[in-house]
Order: structure tokens, then sequence, then C-alpha cells
């Protein structure tokens, strides 16, 4: 178990870690451990790769890495038949760590090629600091740096500046489970301080609750239901939810904001303890709704009050299956 | 101008205010009951003229709509019928409604039985359960004295799970004394006071043999007698153009809007309900 | 053909709503882009709204009807409130892009059909003035004039709008348009264009059209998804397999018009809703009974593609796509309809 993969920290990492991961895909469906790979290949735009789902050993050449490997793949797992082989990053790892602790997937069944993660870049923040409407023809990530190119203009960034949120707060770049792990700790960047993520929570709590409802209500008005963030999210995995019930009946036909608020305050209440800030919901929002200000206000809580973090430990027992007497009980009534 | 053209334009999302006067229990579990509705406005019959085949979008105020086949026929004047499962919430909310209760009725949608097609032919009508209820329209309507003649021989076969679980009891009887009917009512397994056949439906209508020359079958029941039912009547030497039969699927608009009904490129409120053989043949299987 | 200076343009809405329009246009919501009220604020006409321009015809919910639920021979029901003509008054959408424009042709087909008419959307057709702004730099994601638009096309506008150096050509395309011109025309703002404009904005028309929008084999794919195998075809297996089951697909497609009707009561009374929906969810098909014959995501997705690019065009001639790329560049995994055409564009059927 846990070999180590792909060259040691060299000038191109991306390059190699990449290596990696084909290599591991190959290997592990030339001796038939696995029955599909899910890994990332190129998009179809630029900043854009999309989830592959790679059976024969020859197409493992389609597969990449770089920093705009958004996606948490662990989000198919649940629903797979037979054995796969899942890229994953710091943050997605630990959903499959809660997914295995909750029984929706078998430790036995999946075969996790761990990537020591710098951070993925966040397309919004790409825009804005471009300009809006400016046209991005093709962009170009390197280790430290990406390369944009459009009508008329090229621009480099440096990858710092346009992290996404919840990478610039990572506290566990580095998988916590694999069973290969490409490159090594080294080329990932280094985790956080916990406060350091909880930062804009604190700050949005000192808000008086006016403000704070009125934010939400503005942030939330906006919700078109279409539910990118559940289907995104790789630990909502209902089979069916509780908006979806016609009976009992919970959210209205009205596209309404207190229906609104429902539904995202009960997901966020659903995975209260089993988020791990992928971010994933955040970036399938469409109209940009920062879902991140209510998930990471569960994960403080749930640090605050139990000193829990979530998915990190896959002999633990989830959160909210676990009682201890000394357990603060001052919230209930 | 703009106005007068929505003055003009009829609403189709608006149904027409339907009281009920009569509801008989169908089923032994009173799961099916059959509710006899009048219009409040005596004109809403100038727009609602159906043919048997044809189904109806029926609201309960508060509940919702869905769309039920009609099982009266047009030659009985001056009210509707609707035989209902309570399945869904409308269905639900419809079996607490009592006799006096004002519910909504907007259609009539789909086409209809190809009665022309059966003129002159004898009609073999195969159904199961609730699926007699669409059947029973065009079985009134062959049976009626205006258009008895137009057909020759009329057969119905007719089965459900147990004897409570027959619907129509008194149309059965009926037409059972009818010497120009020949009725074979079965239940699928024997049972104490029960001196008719029993098995499954596919299984008499082998045995039963009709003959398919100058005869139309027509078939509703639970999707899994269908099933078996298509094959035993193609066996006999029934044409897919001449067996018939009615799809269901969860729709809303009835009028080929809301998008969700469709069969391929057939929209079971507009192109259907009712569809041959032939046809079913052409479109994918997904429903 | 008429001229404006682009900086006239909020001018230009003061003088449509001084003619007691309601102006709608571009507005910003947080992040995303839809169509809302404009005037009185400088307008930003982004490349494409995030929302599609379909919502001010078919909004996201609305009110069918209202009732009573006495269920008594007294209990009505009533339309009056959501059709009262005043209820909509005269308006005008700009800033629109030819391919939302071309979307709303498409939807006159479902909507206003010769069989039934739809009175909520097409009161709201009736009473809009369509003008479209033609598109200068189409995106990455665009590609119009795979299906027969372009970014120039003037299917479904009353009047076009042609950026040229600093100034608007002013196209009447539609009578609605000429008379909106005619009855709105502030001679300060518009005038007439000399034919060195009229050359110009020819050419910026040869420069806008990009091969590559061009570039979907959209006849090739539909000729291949109208053969009798094409749905039972193994493609699927592979193409839906990284959906994720959401609507952003269906919700911003500005031809995607599924619907949902439904009872929402307060007390003794309760109104007959509309709302979006979406052939992605599985609650779209789902029976009473529980039987669902689209049951997974391969046949939701399948029914999407299939709607757009085989079921719609036997019914209304034409395809439910206008190539504007919001699924495309909005799918939380990027999985590309352009791509999914090219796949069946090259499949052999026997």
């Amino acid at each position: 178990m846990n070999k180590m993969a792909g060259s040691s920290m060299g000038e191109d990492t991306i390059g190699a870690i990449q290596e990696g991961i084909r290599n591991s895909a190959a290997r592990m469906l030339e001796s038939g451990e696995i029955d599909v790979f899910i890994g990332y290949e190129d998009g179809t735009l630029p900043l854009r790769t999309t989830p592959v789902f790679i059976t024969c050993p020859e197409d493992a050449e389609r597969l990449v890495w770089s920093p705009i490997c958004e996606n948490s793949l662990t989000c198919y797992l649940p629903k797979f038949q037979g054995t796969v082989g899942v890229v994953v990053k710091g943050c997605d790892v630990r959903t499959l760590v809660n997914l295995i602790l909750e029984n929706q997937v078998s430790r036995d069944k999946v075969k996790i090629v761990g990537v020591p993660c710098k951070g993925i870049i966040d397309r919004d923040r790409v825009g804005k600091a471009l300009g809006t409407d400016r046209i991005i023809r093709s962009a170009k990530a390197t280790r430290r740096s990406l390369m944009l190119e459009g009508d008329g203009f090229e621009v480099e960034m440096e990858i710092q500046d346009v992290l996404a949120p919840s990478c610039e707060v990572c506290r566990y770049p580095v998988p916590v489970l694999f069973d290969v792990l490409v490159g090594n700790e080294s080329m990932a960047r280094d985790g956080k301080d916990p406060e350091a993520g909880y930062l804009e929570v604190a700050q949005f709590a000192e808000l008086e609750p006016d403000a704070r409802f009125s934010f939400f209500a503005q942030e939330i008005e906006r919700c078109i239901q279409c539910y990118a963030c559940r289907q995104a999210c790789p630990l909502c995995y209902c089979p069916e939810c509780f908006v979806d019930r016609q009976s009992p009946k919970w959210i209205s036909r009205w596209r309404g904001l207190s229906d609104k608020i429902l539904f995202h305050l009960g997901r966020v209440l659903h995975v209260a303890g089993r988020c791990v800030d992928c971010g994933a919901c955040r970036r399938a929002c469409p109209v940009g709704i920062d879902l991140r200000l209510l998930t990471k206000n569960m994960e403080k809580a749930a640090k605050d009050l139990f000193d829990y973090e979530s998915g990190l430990d896959i002999g633990g027992v989830p959160l909210l299956a676990t009682y201890r007497r000394e357990d603060p009980d001052d919230f209930i009534l | 101008m703009v106005q007068e053209t929505l003055r003009d334009m009829k609403n189709p999302y608006v149904p027409e205010l339907a009281k009920i006067t009569g509801i008989t229990q169908e089923t032994e579990a009173n799961d099916v009951k059959t509710f006899r509705v009048e219009f409040c406005d005596l004109s809403a019959w100038e727009s609602f003229r159906y043919d048997p085949g044809q189904f109806a979008e029926v609201s309960v105020f508060g509940a919702g709509e869905a769309p039920i086949s009609i099982t009266s026929s047009p030659t009985q004047k001056g009210y509707l019928e609707f035989s209902v499962k309570k399945v869904g919430q409308v269905t639900t909310a419809l079996h607490y409604a009592n006799e006096g209760t004002v519910i909504g009725v907007r259609g009539p949608y789909g086409n209809t039985f190809p009665i022309n097609e059966m003129r002159g032919n004898n009609v073999l009508f195969i159904g199961g359960g609730i699926g007699l209820a669409p059947l029973r329209s065009l079985i009134t309507y062959v049976l009626s004295r205006e258009h008895r003649e137009e057909f020759q021989d009329v057969r119905i076969i007719y089965g459900a799970r147990s004897s409570g679980d027959l619907v129509f009891k008194y149309e059965l009887a009926t037409w059972g004394k009818r010497d120009d009917v020949d009725l074979v009512v079965i239940i699928d397994r024997p049972e104490d006071g029960w001196d008719g056949r029993t098995g499954f439906v596919p299984a008499v209508l082998k045995e039963v043999a009709p003959c398919p020359e100058n005869t139309i079958a027509v078939t509703c029941g639970p999707p899994i007698m269908i099933k078996y039912v298509l094959p035993v009547l193609t066996d006999l030497g029934f044409s897919p153009d001449r067996i018939v039969t009615t799809l269901e699927m969860r729709m809303k608009c009835g009028i080929g809007m809301c998008g969700r009904c469709n069969i391929g490129s057939k929209y079971v409120c507009r192109h259907g309900p009712v569809f041959t053989l032939r046809q079913l043949m052409e479109m994918p299987q997904e429903y | 053909m008429l001229k404006m200076a682009k900086t006239d343009l909020d001018a230009f809405v003061d003088a449509l709503v001084k003619a007691s329009y309601v102006v709608l246009g571009p507005i910003q919501e947080g992040e995303a882009t839809k169509f809302g009220v404009v005037g009185g604020e400088e307008i930003k006409i982004p490349r494409l709204t995030t929302r599609p321009l379909k919502e001010l015809f078919f909004p996201q919910d609305e009110s069918l009807l209202s009732f009573d639920r006495s269920g008594t021979p007294d209990a009505s029901v009533d339309t009056s409130g959501v059709l009262a003509s005043d209820g909509i008054s005269p308006r005008v959408a700009l800033g629109v892009r030819p391919c939302d424009a071309r979307a709303l042709v498409l939807l006159d087909n479902v909507f206003a059909s010769d069989d039934y008419r739809d009175p909520y959307y097409t009161l709201r057709r009736e009473k809009t003035v369509i003008i479209t702004f033609a598109c200068p730099l189409p995106g990455v994601a665009c590609f119009c004039e795979s299906t027969g638009g372009g970014p120039y096309d003037e299917t479904g506008s009353d009047i076009l709008f042609v950026e040229v150096a600093g100034s608007y050509l002013v196209k009447a395309v539609s009578e609605k348009g000429k008379g909106l011109l005619q009855e709105v025309f502030p001679p300060c703002i518009l005038h007439e264009a000399d034919d060195e404009d009229i050359q110009a904005a020819a050419e910026a028309r040869a420069r806008g059209e990009l091969p590559a929008n061009a570039g979907v084999p959209i006849e090739a794919a539909a000729a291949i998804l109208g053969h009798v195998d094409a749905f039972g075809d193994s493609a699927w297996e592979e193409v839906y397999k990284k959906c994720l089951g959401c609507a952003v697909c269906t919700y911003l497609c500005p031809t995607c018009h599924c619907f949902d009707i439904g009872d929402e009561v307060t007390g003794a009374s309760g109104e007959r809703i509309r709302n979006w929906d979406s052939c992605m969810f599985p609650l779209f098909t789902l029976h009473a009974s529980g039987h669902n014959p689209r049951p997974s995501r391969k046949e939701r997705f399948r029914q999407r593609v299939m709607h757009k690019f085989n079921y719609f065009v036997e019914n209304n001639d034409c395809m439910a796509c206008v190539g504007c790329g919001r699924c495309v560049e909005n799918c939380p995994v990027n999985l590309d309809i352009r791509q999914v055409l090219t796949t069946f564009a090259r499949r052999e059927l026997a």
C-alpha cells in the first residue's frame, strides 16, 4: 500500500503528478484491480477540465492534472457498481472518508489516488481580475502562474492570487487517506491554521442579526433552485431530497425567499459535521451564491463545540453519530 | 386590440366547475370510486364534446389536477363519470370528496378510440382491473341503442385480482345479461362463491382464442397484463394496426406544452392516449 | 436605417419610459445578470446575460388562476387578477442577444400553436417589443451559427442594433419595431445613417461571424438522432456519465420550456401555480404508482438531447437550440452539448 509514484520534486511538479496519475490508472486497469478510473481530462473551454471515466489502460493518456481540476470526483462514487479508482485532492478524500464512514462507499471497492494539492483556480476570481466581458480564448496553468490569452490580450496571473476561497484556507492539502500518493507531500500547499478559515465567518457573526439576514436574503433570493449545489456535493446522496418530497410537501411552488432559505438551511444542516469545505457547491452555482459562508459556519460550530474536524479519521465515528457525557448541551431547551 | 384578442382567447388552463352528483364504491378495498359529475354551468357542454378514449384534467381545488380518463360515454347525456383509483394526492383528495362537492374539469383532451375503423367490425375488449375505466366509455357507446347496429360481434374479456377488485359490477351484470355480448369475467384464483373462470387474462385470452378476422382488439389494464396480452393477440393473428391500447404518463397541462408525457416525439396528451400496436412498435420503449 | 450614439442609450431608454413603456434590459444581480426593469441608471449590455430572456415571457413561477376551496357551487375560479390586461403594460426588452430573440420564435411553437394558445405567454409576447443587439464578440461556448442563427440574426427581433465605432445602427426589422420607432422617435437621439455607416456595419458583421461558431455538426447529429436505432444506441451509456442531474442546463436554456402545475393554498383560498420543471429531475416523470419511465440519469439526459434535436424537430420542423452556450458555460462538470452532438454526428447507425 501507500506507494509513492511519480518523480521527486522537480521543476515540473504538475507534469510529474499528471504522469503519476496516468501510470497509476494504467497499472490499476491493467492488473484488473479496478473496473473504471475516474479522473480529469481536458475540458472544452479555457480554465476547464472535465471528469472522465477510463476503462482501458490505453486511455489513461487522456488523464490530466493541473490547478484547474476543480470537480470533486467523489460525488460519482456512491452510485457506482464494481471497483473504482479515483483521483482525489486533500478535500476530496475527506468527503470520501465520510462516504466510507456513512456506508455509502465500501473502502475495498475504491482505489484512492491522492494528489498533494497546491490549490485550485477560481474561475470567478480570474474573471474579476481580468475584467468582465474580456473573453479568454485559451489558458495555461503552470505550478505558479496562469497564462491567459484572448482577443488582443495576453495576461499572466499568479495562481496564488486567484485561488478558490476554500483552497486559500485549506487545512489538509495532502490527502489523509490514499492507496497511492502521486508526488510527495512537499508538493502541496502548507495547511492553514483553522482560525484563518473561520475569520470570515467570525467577522460575519459580529454583524447585527438584521444585517446578517438581509445579506442572506439578498444572496439566496437569487437562487433559481436548479439544485446544482446539491447535485455537485459529494455528501448530498439522499435518494430523495427533502425538497423533492411530495407528501408532506416541504417547499412551495412559489419560488419565494422563504422556500429557498428552507432549502439552503436544510441542506446546510444536513451536511453539518460532514462538510469539508471542498467548495463544490459554490463552484456549481450558476448565479454565484456564496454558500460557503453557511457551510463554513457549521464547520466552525463542529470545531468549537466538539473539537471535531470532518473526514480525517477513517477509523472514527461521524460527529452526529456520537455522544459524550461532556458534550455541550446548553443549546437544548 | 390586445385586450380583445385575450377575451376571445379561451384560457385552456381554466377548468369548468362541476358538481359531484353521485359516488359509487367500486372495489371491496374501496380504493376505486366512480364519480358522476355535472357541470355547474350548462353552457360548458358546448365546448365539452368528447368521444370514448379521451380524458380530462380533473381538479380538486387545493390538491391540484390529474389527468383522468372519461368513463362515461357520450351517449349518456347530462353527466360525466370518472373512475378513480386512490394513488396520488389529487386522487386521494377526490376520494375524500362528497356528493355536492364542486370540482374542476377541463378538457376533453387526447385522441379517441378508432370508432370509425371499428364500425362494421367485431370488437374484442380485453380489460384488467381499473383498466376497464376507459374501455367502459367505448363499450357503453358500442352497446348503446343508437350505435349497436353499427358494430358486429362484441366480446369482453375482463379480469381482476379477486372478485372484490372487479369494478363496474352493475355494468358487468347488465352486459352479462345481454345476448348480443359475449362476456368473460375472470379472477386470478378460485374463491368461495366464485363460479366463473379463474386465471390470468392473457392465458384466458389464449384459451378463448377469438378469431382475428374482421376484429379490432382494444386492451387496457396494468402494464404487466398489456405486456403479455399483446403477444397473444399477435399469435392469434391480429395485425398490429388492429390492436389498440391506451398509455399513461405523468402529465400536467394536457395540451402538449408542459413537456413531460412524451414517448419519443409523441405526446401522450395530444397524440395519445390511444395508440395502435403498430404505433407502439415505432416508438421508443420508454413508458 | 437609423443611427444613434452609444452614449445616447440611456436617453433612448428615458424616451421609452416617457412614452409609458416598461423597459426591460440586462441587470446585475450579485454575480449574475438577467433581464429586469431598467431606466434611471446606466445600462450595461453584457456579452450574454446569465439568465435567459425567456423568463420575461415564461417566468420561473406564476399564478394561472386563483380559487376558493370551499367546494361549494358558489366556488369560483378567477383569472382576472392574473390576466387583467393592465397587469402587463406595453414593454420593450432591449440588450437582447440574437440567440435569445430567436429562442422566442421556437417557444411560439409550443405556447402559441394552432390548437392551444397559452394566454399568459402570448399576452406578454404581444405586449413586448424586442430590441436585439447584434453580438460583436461571440464567446467561446457560443455555437449559434451551427443552429441556423448567428450574431447578426434578426429572427425574433423587432429592432436590431448593430454597434459600429461608438454608434448603434438601428434597423426596424418588423412592423412592430417600425411602429415603436415612429411612435417614440427622439430626433435628438436617432439620426439617419449614411452609406459609410452601413458599409461599416456590413464589415463588422463579416468579422463577427466566426467560422468556429459554425463548427458543430448539428445537422449530421440530428440526422443520426433521427435514425430508428438512435434511441437504443450504446453511445448514450458514455455521454451521460458525468452528468450530475442538476437543472442548470435546462433552467438557463432559452428554449427549455417544461413546467409543472400545482396548487398552493392559504386558508380558504388558493392559487394554481405554474413553475419551471426540468427533465433532468427524477420527479419529472415519476408516476403516482412509483413507476418511472426514465429511472436514471441516462434516460433523462437522452430525453434532453433527443427532445432538442429530434422530437422537437419532428413536431415543429426546427431544433430546440439556439447555440447560446449557456448550458456549456454553466455546466458544473463541463458536459458540453457540442461534444455530445459531435459524438453522434460521427456514429454510424446501419
